[in-house]
């Protein structure tokens, strides 16, 4: 193996595939490697710790190929700290693994690159692309909502699924609230009428690693694992096995009360309203509001044994029925943190059903639930 | 800014005995060689509280029943009774709320109460206090001590200082007489451990803890030392915390079979009938549960326990009988069963409760449906009304009642 590039290049490639490393002991040390090949003018990396995989390949000059696996945690680290300059990598003796930059170079211990599992193959059959900017918003959206707790795992990934040939649907919950939001795919996906679970994890990853741009990302689906690739990056998931939530069950389709707000003006409300409703001392990791919504105005209240109380007013526009209602402010404002339009409506029915947030764009893509708290 | 500190003297014994002379007994346990603890019929357990005539005889709380009826064998043993103490603890609580709304239960048998001062003069504390000694005397019928100061700390340590049914006042002027003088193990936070290390530098009395250099007390003490060091001159900024409700640990129910049960069905009709009492309880309690747990003795003596931690914590009868009955089946016993029990625990309050999915449907309809049977039940006796499935059965449609949960142990919660 023997390659130039220049660092910053480079580094944004480790960068990626670094993602994938992880920190849990149990896995074996290989995995706590970079892989890397040079092959044809290219630099394959590549990191996996079993449930995710990440495949980036980068151009580069090169004379010899080759490949190895080096120390993810102080390969990095180093690549960080080099000088922005062109770099020439190649393989030196006792499987060590020498990096010159300028006059000074720098010999890194390497793994054998053998050892190394192959990344999951994928068939070009069931495929689909769409906009890379839609799918990372989607996955804003609804990743909001999924659990983190591993003991119920099912709720820890977000539901894919696609229905009537192009309406592609994500869902997320963690029981006590749900996130969903549906893309229009503008090409036909061939033979893709699906339901699976990917690890919420996987999909926050692909949403800070692709870039917000015009290009499009193309996803593989297989039984038990997905491929999502663009811009020369490769991702695999494992998907969770199981059955999700029956999700239109619990979206309510009538409401008695709804209400139209300005999205800033109630998240800033929350914010003050959450800092005086966290009551350490009792342990409940609640954060509880009250909200009072009569004609023209919400009432929003929060207190705490300790610390004081607040009460504030804003305006709205109501439609039906007043109401009392007490929420989760964290689960309010993660919702309002996501949606990004200047107005917003809630539609609930009673103080023990599920309140509705919806972004008002008139395209109806996503939709907000959140169940109440229950005051005494 | 003044705060009382109310403490029940002598809690267990003066609850069990007002009960008990409510009920018709002859005489006042108060008066006599008697202790609350243990089961007197199976002649075990430990000492919980003692009357005064008792503590002559050198009976203490921790002997065993055994060690207290060799010191004084007419001793006069009654079990403890934990609803009636949670009863008593209540209307203890609610009667101090009439005065503020700043009252802050610190353990079973004993209440902070923060009583603004703006306009109030010490002689008008002092008659307060008074005031509520004599009511509760009077209204619920046992005495307490109440002690006056300006931070929390003062007020529990002069509600310490002379018992029974006395008020104390310990403002700061009145530290270096009626606090500093005591032994150093009278105060608060200084247990026997820290007693042991502090006469070893012949620290002995209050005192002797407030003029020791800060820094001397950090070295050996870490934090504590400062803390008690601020403690020994009177200095306190906790806040007094309202409406903490008192929440048990874990509330339990079990019972031993005269006879071989091998029938599943029956197993599962007793097991119901052991959750209907810790159904009420947990909601009597105000709690909700987030673990149930079953245990079992075979015909052979072999035990075992199975536990679940439960997706969303429930207080219904219905909800915890379901989980029981699973971890029950789960546990396959080949043997015929003579003990069944179950336990709730990770017991949270109801007052706030995050509404989520998985929640059974009718749970609304279903928490109404038991507060109503729980209502009949208090009005009209235990079995007013039951379940249609014992009828015939030749069960108990009501089982267990022996208290074999894990109470807060008075003043337990700092």
């Amino acid at each position: 193996m023997k390659f130039s590039i220049d660092q910053a290049s480079f580094l944004e490639g480790v960068q990626i595939v670094q993602r994938a490393i992880s920190t849990k002991s149990v896995l074996p040390p290989i995995l706590s490697g970079i892989y890397m090949e040079s092959k044809d003018q290219n630099i394959i990396l590549k990191a996996t710790d079993l449930e995710i995989g990440i495949e980036c390949v980068l151009s580069a000059n090169v004379s010899e190929n080759g490949s190895t696996v080096l120390p993810a945690r102080y390969f990095v680290e180093l690549v960080k700290k080099l000088p922005n300059i062109e770099l020439h990598i190649e393989e030196g003796d006792n499987g060590q693994i020498r990096i010159g930059y300028g006059k000074s170079e720098v010999m890194l211990n390497a793994f054998s690159a053998d050892e190394f599992p192959p990344l999951q193959q994928f068939e070009e059959k069931n495929m689909l692309s769409l906009p890379k900017d839609k799918l990372i918003a989607a996955i804003r959206n609804v990743s909001i909502a999924a659990s983190s707790d591993y003991t119920r795992p099912i709720f820890t990934g977000i539901l894919l699924e696609i229905t009537d040939g192009n309406l592609l649907k994500l869902v997320a919950t963690d029981t006590h609230r749900l996130a969903y939001t549906e893309v229009r795919l503008d090409k036909e996906p061939s033979d893709f009428n699906t339901s699976i679970i990917i690890p919420s994890k996987s999909l926050i990853e692909i949403s800070r690693i692709f870039n917000m741009d015009e290009g499009e990302v193309t996803i593989y689906l297989d039984k038990n694992k997905i491929l999502f690739e663009a811009d020369h990056i490769k991702i695999t998931s494992r998907l969770i096995e199981g059955k999700f939530v029956n999700y239109k069950q619990v979206i309510p389709e009538e409401f008695t009360t709804r209400v139209r707000v300005l999205r800033k003006e109630l998240n800033d409300s929350l914010e003050r309203a959450s800092l005086l409703s966290r009551d350490d001392l009792s342990k409940r990791k609640h954060n509880t509001v009250k909200l009072s919504i009569q004609e023209e105005v919400m009432d929003i209240s929060s207190k705490s044994s300790q610390i004081g109380e607040l009460e504030e007013m804003i305006p709205v526009f109501l439609e039906g029925k007043t109401l009392d209602i007490g929420f989760n402010a964290r689960y309010l404002l993660d919702v309002l943190r996501v949606i990004d339009t200047e107005e917003i409506v809630i539609d609930l029915t009673t103080e023990l059903s599920p309140g509705i947030l919806r972004p008002v764009d008139g395209q109806d893509q996503s939709l907000f639930l959140v169940l109440p708290i229950r005051l005494s | 800014m003044f705060i009382f500190h109310v403490d029940v003297n002598s809690a267990y014994l003066s609850w069990t005995a007002s009960f008990l002379l409510e009920q018709g007994h002859p005489v006042d346990l108060r008066n006599i060689p008697s202790v609350v603890g243990g089961d007197p019929t199976k002649r075990r357990g430990i000492i919980l509280a003692k009357s005064i005539p008792a503590k002559h005889y050198g009976i203490q709380t921790g002997d065993t029943l055994y060690e207290a009826k060799q010191k004084y064998p007419a001793l006069v043993v009654v079990s403890p009774d934990y609803d009636l103490y949670m009863r008593c603890s209540d209307s203890l609580y609610l009667l101090l709320c009439e005065y503020s709304s700043h009252v802050q239960r610190f353990s079973v048998d004993e209440c902070f109460l923060d009583w603004p001062s703006s306009s109030h003069t010490r002689k008008d504390a002092i008659r307060m206090g008074r005031d509520i000694k004599e009511r509760i005397f009077h209204e619920l019928g046992f005495t307490v001590n109440v002690g006056l100061s300006n931070n929390k700390l003062l007020a529990k340590m002069a509600s310490e200082l002379q018992k029974p049914n006395q008020l104390h006042t310990l403002f700061p002027d009145e530290i270096k007489e009626k606090m500093w003088p005591l032994p150093v193990e009278d105060l608060f936070m200084v247990g026997r451990a820290t007693q042991k290390k502090l006469y070893k530098f012949n620290i002995r009395t209050i005192k002797d803890l407030a003029q020791t250099k800060p820094d001397f007390l950090q070295t050996i003490f870490k934090s504590h030392g400062l803390k008690i060091h601020l403690y020994a001159n009177g200095i306190d900024d906790s806040v007094i915390e309202p409406k903490q409700t008192l929440l048990q640990k874990s509330i339990g129910n079990s019972t031993t079979i005269p006879y071989d049960i091998t029938e599943k069905s029956d197993s599962h009709l007793i097991l119901l009938a052991l959750c209907e009492r810790v159904g009420m309880r947990l909601r009597r309690s105000e709690g909700l549960a987030q673990v149930v747990s079953v245990h079992i003795k075979t015909s052979q003596f072999a035990y075992a326990m199975h536990q679940k931690k439960l997706f969303s914590a429930t207080d219904e009868t219905q909800e915890i009988f379901r989980n029981a009955k699973t971890l029950l089946d789960e546990m396959d016993l080949k043997e015929p069963l003579r003990h069944l029990g179950i336990h709730v625990s990770e017991l949270i309050h109801n007052d706030f409760y995050q509404i989520s999915f998985l929640d059974p449907k009718d749970r609304a309809k279903q928490r109404t449906l038991e507060r109503t049977i729980d209502k009949l039940r208090n009005r009209y006796g235990e079995k007013s009304i039951f379940r249609s499935c014992f009828v015939n059965s030749g069960m108990e449609p009501l089982q267990g009642g022996v208290h074999d949960e894990d109470y807060l142990m008075m003043s337990s919660i700092l």
